[in-house]
């Protein structure tokens, strides 16, 4: 049988399951990378570097296959917002999975260097709470939940105070002599690296909230734009207004 | 019709270009910010960034109804989805900006490590004029440069100086001082991060090779 | 094509599916058994028993399908509810694809894998990928480690269906997380039990032989005082293991009747010199009722001693130890908490095995037998009582013991509140 075309539909869930798939990948280098990183685990954190290119070459296709559909078909509104979705959440996704990388090629960095147990268990907390944002993150992609894609901004507060203590026992341990001023750098580092995999599975909420509904976080600033603007005409004070933000 | 069309692929570009001077004037205040700890002016990046996100709104809903109307293709498909994500690469910076701008009340505590003060600096312009190079590749379509800003080596040799002069200052703040300039300094090094996908994305829009769409492949 | 073909065609396909499945499952099970009854020797525990025993019951279930299934006539549609039924009992995911990779059928174990999330996406997308390879004719497998969490280790196997008119393929989806981790178990336990032991014997043998050429008095003594510490070291070893079969070897923990609160005063009491030379506080927290169990005092007695020990040990110094009684209508809990380095949670699982250790040099300085854990747990399964472990590395441990078998002794005073509360 000579291939069939297929639907459009089927074309929008093929790209729905390669982002799970894509997210999935990433849940599950993060765990990885912590486990590499935390039992100095060299061969492990080559594995993740070289794995990487699996989960670019995805990314990549996925939004081959977006750009694909979108000029094959002529899509309907809340079709068109999926798929500019899949586009931005490759993007988000990409990036994860580099930094992730990025811990991998830290934990080459302070090979052989002891972590106290508090240091460790922090680790281990950021790992633990930057996947589940991600996973949250992906659930409400793949359910179209767009509250739980706006709920994810709040829960990633979690993983900012954890981040905050890191550095503190960092600090002391770098105080007490414990670990040296390269590696306390790289540590401060690797912390960094889990933050930011939160911040993208937070905008990969939002962009859920977009999906679903339409609505941006940017409306927000734009509405007290507005606001202000009609306040100012009230009163009749001088705004310079641009060409620019008429346009509508 | 076709001509209304064109002309209107040609706003949207033009468009997009406003949003980032936009963006680039934020991005001067957030350095005076950084240099002064000015509230004032972190006051207008405030309202500034209002604007960016009215822009950023209109930009988006511009381009879908391009999408659905016109069902690009080619090279006019190429733009349009450029300006969806490059509009969001410019609202990300345009936030990381204001990051740095609503540090403003606790400039001091920045200060207080002259020498991580110094590379915060040193980090913000960096990051600034990545920024201002890969906007003007975007305005010029200029392939080079936007593949030099795509290809820039990341900042992280600049961060691990200042990671390295946080842990050597010494005072009962240290703690404090330190969380407070990473804060800084993670912004920063994300603002010239986000500049280089800029980069990547034009450089997408220009060749249209495929091997260049994903930003990050480089 | 008429229902009835569909359905014969359909039937054709699974039993296809499910004859390839069990010649496989049967060379699966001689491993198990190979695994299981070398665990038996091993003295494992009986949850893995357990397990393996369900397991068979299972595979019994499966087998007793298929015969019946051969005795009937072959396409009533009862006879394809019938293996579907036997396929939905198999632990193991079965799915059939048509020649195009789509799922033409599939048993209940399947599901996580269709349409899935996470690390049952990659699963499902290893399964397409598979697929795909069988029906270009090719068997194929692979094995996938998952992180998680929870950590599991998952076999894909695809093998191209015969052509009996319509081609396809079918995938198996097995997890084989126990397996593999009674495998580590076995290993672990032989080469831990030769560290164990070996290593103080050893270590007399060599000292004693530089001891008989020595005639430095200073000398002398610092290796007779060494061969002394080894040989305490192989001495508690064995008391242990004499603990711990001892414990093993009772069915139950009989009929007595123990008050917790005593029992961890007496635990405490007799650690109390250990605390304090390491520098620890230990502090009771009995519980205001009475509370009194169905068990036996001495096992008791070395499971909760047991548990203290550690968290003494794994302490700090200055951090204090709380043991905590309580109990509630119908359980009573028994929570031991420190303050010391906790355990990495990758080793949580497993640190109630025999000689399991998290830290192979931190553990020979503390001088524990790597068996104490492990007489806890036997401890308190013979009093059917569970045990939770909570850890957070440099916050500390709480280990919670959970006893179901309280003896309503104050019932009456139970029963006056209980009714003043409705009142």
């Amino acid at each position: 049988m000579a291939e069939q075309r297929k639907t459009f539909h089927q074309e929008l869930d093929e790209i729905r399951d390669d982002i799970v798939c894509l997210g999935a990948l990433v849940g599950e280098v993060i765990p990885r990378g912590t486990d590499v990183l935390l039992t100095n685990n060299m061969q492990g954190a080559q594995a993740i570097i070289e794995a990487d290119d699996e989960l670019d070459d995805l990314s990549l296709r996925i939004e081959q296959h977006c750009y694909h559909v979108l000029a094959l078909q002529q899509p309907m509104a809340s079709d068109l917002r999926s798929i500019v979705t899949g586009l931005w959440l490759t993007g988000e996704l990409e990036r994860s999975g580099d930094l992730m990388v990025n811990v991998a090629k830290g934990a080459r960095r302070i090979y052989g260097v002891t972590l106290d147990p508090k240091l460790r268990g922090l680790i281990e907390r950021m790992s633990e709470e930057a996947s589940r944002l991600m996973k949250l993150a992906l659930d409400a992609y793949a359910e179209r939940n767009a509250s739980l894609g706006v709920a994810i901004d709040d829960i990633d507060d979690a993983l900012d105070t954890l981040h905050g203590d890191y550095i503190e026992a960092i600090f002391e341990s770098h105080a007490t002599n414990d670990i040296g001023l390269q590696a306390s750098v790289q540590l401060a580092l690797i912390g960094r690296y889990y933050e930011r995999i939160g911040d993208h599975a937070v905008n990969i909420g939002q962009r859920v909230q977009y999906m679903v509904t339409g609505w941006l976080p940017e409306q927000t600033g734009a509405a007290r734009l507005v606001a202000r603007r009609s306040l100012e005409a009230e009163i009749g004070a001088e705004s310079p207004v641009s060409e620019a933000e008429n346009g509508q | 019709m076709r001509q209304q069309y064109t002309s209107e692929l040609e706003q949207l570009a033009l468009q997009v270009e406003l949003m980032g001077v936009l963006v680039d004037e934020n991005l001067e205040r957030m350095r005076t910010v950084l240099h002064s700890g000015d509230v004032k002016v972190a006051d207008e990046a405030i309202r500034t960034d209002d604007r960016i996100d009215a822009m950023n709104v209109s930009l988006m809903e511009r381009s879908y109804e391009l999408l659905r109307r016109e069902a690009p293709v080619a090279s006019d498909l190429r733009l349009i989805v450029s300006v969806l994500r490059v509009t969001a690469e410019l609202e990300r910076i345009g936030d990381l900006a204001l990051r740095i701008a609503k540090l403003a009340p606790e400039h001091e505590l920045l200060t207080r490590g002259p020498t991580s003060f110094d590379i915060l600096e040193t980090l913000a312009s960096h990051a600034v004029s990545q920024y201002r190079d890969a906007l003007r590749s975007w305005s010029t379509l200029d392939l080079a440069l936007a593949e030099r800003v795509a290809s820039e080596p990341q900042v992280a040799m600049a961060s691990r100086h200042l990671v390295e002069a946080l842990l050597a200052y010494e005072g009962p703040d240290a703690v404090v001082v330190a969380l407070r300039t990473m804060v800084a300094g993670q912004a920063l090094d994300r603002i010239a991060d986000h500049s280089a996908v800029l980069g990547a994305r034009v450089r997408y829009l220009i060749t249209g090779n495929p091997d260049h769409l994903a930003a990050e492949v480089r | 094509m008429s229902s009835a073909v569909v359905s014969a065609l359909i039937s054709a396909v699974l039993a296809a599916a499910l004859a390839t499945f069990l010649a496989r499952f049967f060379w699966n099970r001689a491993q198990r058994n190979h695994v299981y009854e070398s665990a038996m020797r091993l003295g494992l525990d009986s949850t893995a028993e357990n397990e393996l025993a369900r397991f068979d019951d299972l595979l019994s279930a499966v087998e007793r399908s298929v015969r019946d299934l051969r005795s009937t006539n072959h396409e009533s549609d009862s006879e394809r509810f019938r293996l579907q039924a036997a396929l939905d009992a198999l632990p193991v995911a079965v799915m059939v694809f048509d020649s195009e990779g789509l799922v033409i059928d599939s048993n209940l174990a399947s599901t996580p894998f269709l349409d899935a999330r996470h690390g049952d996406a990659l699963v499902g997308a290893a399964v397409n990928d598979l697929v795909r390879v069988a029906n270009s004719g090719q068997e194929a497998s692979t094995v996938i480690e998952l992180f998680g969490p929870p950590r599991r280790t998952v076999v894909v196997s695809t093998l191209p269906l015969p052509d009996g008119g319509r081609p396809g393929a079918v995938a198996f989806v097995e997890d084989i997380t126990e397996r593999r981790q009674l495998e580590a178990i076995r290993t672990d336990l032989v080469a831990n039990i030769s560290h164990e032991l070996k290593t103080p014997v050893g270590a007399i043998g060599l000292l004693a032989e530089t001891l008989e050429g020595e005639h430095d008095q200073v000398v002398v003594e610092r290796l007779a005082s060494r061969i002394h510490t080894e040989s305490m070291r192989i001495a508690q070893i064995i008391e242990d293991l004499i603990e711990l079969s001892r414990i093993e070897s009772m069915d139950g923990a009989g009929s007595g009747s123990v008050d917790l609160n005593e029992v961890a005063a007496d635990a405490v009491e007799r650690l109390r010199a250990a605390a304090s030379q390491a520098g620890v506080g230990v502090e009771l927290h009995a519980s205001t009722s009475k509370t009194v169990i169905v068990g036996d005092h001495r096992q008791l007695l070395s499971a909760i001693g047991n548990l203290i020990d550690n968290a003494i040990k794994y302490s700090d110094p200055g951090t204090t130890v709380e043991v905590t009684v309580e109990r509630s209508d119908d359980e009573a809990l028994v929570r031991i908490a420190d303050h010391g380095i906790g355990i990495p949670t990758r080793d949580i699982d497993r640190i109630f095995e025999r000689f399991y250790r998290v830290d192979q040099a931190r553990s020979r300085k503390t001088g524990g037998t790597g068996l104490g854990l492990a007489i806890v747990r036997h401890a308190i399964a013979n009093h059917d009582a569970s045990i939770e472990v909570e850890s957070r590395l440099g916050e500390g441990s709480v280990f919670l013991l959970r006893f179901q078998s309280v003896v309503d002794d104050t019932l009456d005073a139970q029963t006056i509140s209980s009714l003043n509360e409705r009142a």
